[in-house]
């Protein structure tokens, strides 16, 4: 039961912070950032397992105060004694799932950030640094809500409240080992509809939708000794449709893509969305002109 | 090319260079300490060893990765399954290789002898002429 706490306090300071900040900003090279991210992940993912077995002996301790106060036949004073110490594991046991809920972090992290760190870094040299601001709240906590409806009416619906959450949970930027700069940046919009309606039997029943846009910036800055950029678009009919704007320079050609992604769950995207985008970028490179060359 | 022979990278590929340690056993190119794929024991080069890996045959990486280590091993078989869904990489080092050429790795240096004909293909594979 206490292995998290354990496992929290193993934890090297700089992890302790980033878990009690709920962020990890900084600069790093890739290997010392991911070292950090996978005893994150690991730490989260033992967290998480705890969690759940804790929920299932809460439960449990639930059930057996219940069966034996009103339908054991043992005598009252037991029953009573074995129920009070049921519930009194169930509050203790509610603190301690508390107490590990503060470290849990948002799911973005394992199933986004981590993967295309391990990704980026094959793009970067050893000594090369890369600059980072990874929120590790979940998307729906106050701090990050940005309005409220007034409740309105639609279809059987007698009361709709949506409230909507603003998520920049990631963003950062690198140099890479073909001295591109790439910059990137995660925009999760939450819709939270709350909806209300009224059953035949008369009972109100409330259900609770999210509908997710997320947005996919980047900007690669490639130098133009070594890359061209066309400005010409290679649209692939199996990917949504990107925003786009390609700027020349003298030294440096920027390409710039957005692009957004709609889901209607507050599973994490793809990472390979974040991929795609970037690829998207170096699908637009050319051989460069003779006089850059 | 007398050091490893593998390429490094994933939107862009680059040559190694580093200095080999040994022989990958399937494509017998000269492989360094980190291009020796840590799950074929280093007998192989992460990129046979991705290529031989049959199990996690998806470009999810989220399924590909069943126990969140995220090593290079899993980012090689990524970079492969990555490669072979449609994206052509492209390749800035200066030694050529055919073991690339599935990929129609873009290459934009000219090659020792090549003669530019003015042409605009820049897709073409290492050894594509």
């Amino acid at each position: 039961m206490f292995s998290s706490i354990n496992a929290f306090n193993s934890l090297s300071p700089a992890l302790r912070a980033a878990i009690d900040k709920k962020q990890i900003a900084g600069e790093f090279t890739a290997q010392v950032l991911l070292e950090q991210m996978r005893a994150l992940a690991e730490f989260d993912r033992q967290n998480s397992v705890m969690r759940s077995r804790l929920l299932k002996w809460k439960l449990l301790a639930i059930a057996l105060a219940i069966v034996v106060l009103f339908i054991s036949p043992l005598p009252f004073f037991l029953r009573l004694g074995i129920s009070a110490v049921a519930i009194a594991a169930f509050i203790y046991l509610s603190i301690i799932t508390r107490r590990l809920s503060q470290f849990a972090i948002s799911e973005n992290f394992g199933a986004v950030a981590l993967p295309f760190i391990a990704i980026l870094k094959q793009d970067m040299q050893a000594a090369q640094t890369l600059s980072i601001r990874l929120d590790l709240t979940p998307a729906i906590v106050s701090k990050k809500c940005i309005g409220t409806s007034k409740p309105y009416e639609r279809g059987a619906y007698k009361k709709i409240v949506d409230t909507t959450y603003r998520d920049p949970w990631f963003d950062g930027s690198a140099r890479l080992a073909d001295d591109a700069i790439l910059r990137w940046r995660l925009l999760d919009t939450i819709c939270e509809s709350k909806r209300s309606k009224r059953s035949s039997s008369g009972k109100t029943k409330t259900k609770l939708r999210h509908y997710k846009r997320s947005l996919v910036a980047i900007g690669l800055s490639l130098p133009n000794k070594s890359y061209g950029v066309s400005a010409l678009a290679s649209h692939s009919p199996q990917q949504p449709a990107s925003k786009i704007t390609v700027q020349h320079g003298n030294k440096r050609s920027d390409v710039k893509l957005a692009r957004k992604f709609k889901a209607k769950s507050l599973e994490p995207i793809d990472p390979r969305a974040l991929i795609d985008v970037i690829s998207e970028a170096y699908k637009r490179a050319t051989p460069p002109t003779r006089s850059a060359a | 090319m007398s050091g490893c022979q593998c390429k490094s990278g994933f939107f862009s590929l680059r040559d190694c260079g580093e200095p080999s340690l040994g022989q990958c056993s399937t494509c017998q190119r000269a492989m360094c300490y980190e291009h020796a794929a840590v799950a074929s024991k280093f007998s192989q080069c992460r990129d046979c060893w991705a290529r031989s890996e049959q199990q996690t045959a998806t470009t999810n990486p989220r399924v590909a990765n069943a126990n969140n280590t995220y090593d290079d091993d899993w980012a090689y078989s990524y970079r492969h399954r990555y490669y072979d869904s449609g994206y052509s990489p492209i390749y800035l080092g200066s030694h050529h290789s055919t073991y690339y050429d599935q990929y129609d790795t873009r290459s934009f240096n000219q090659r020792e002898g090549e003669i530019d004909d003015g042409s605009d293909n820049t897709r073409a594979g290492f050894n594509d002429s």
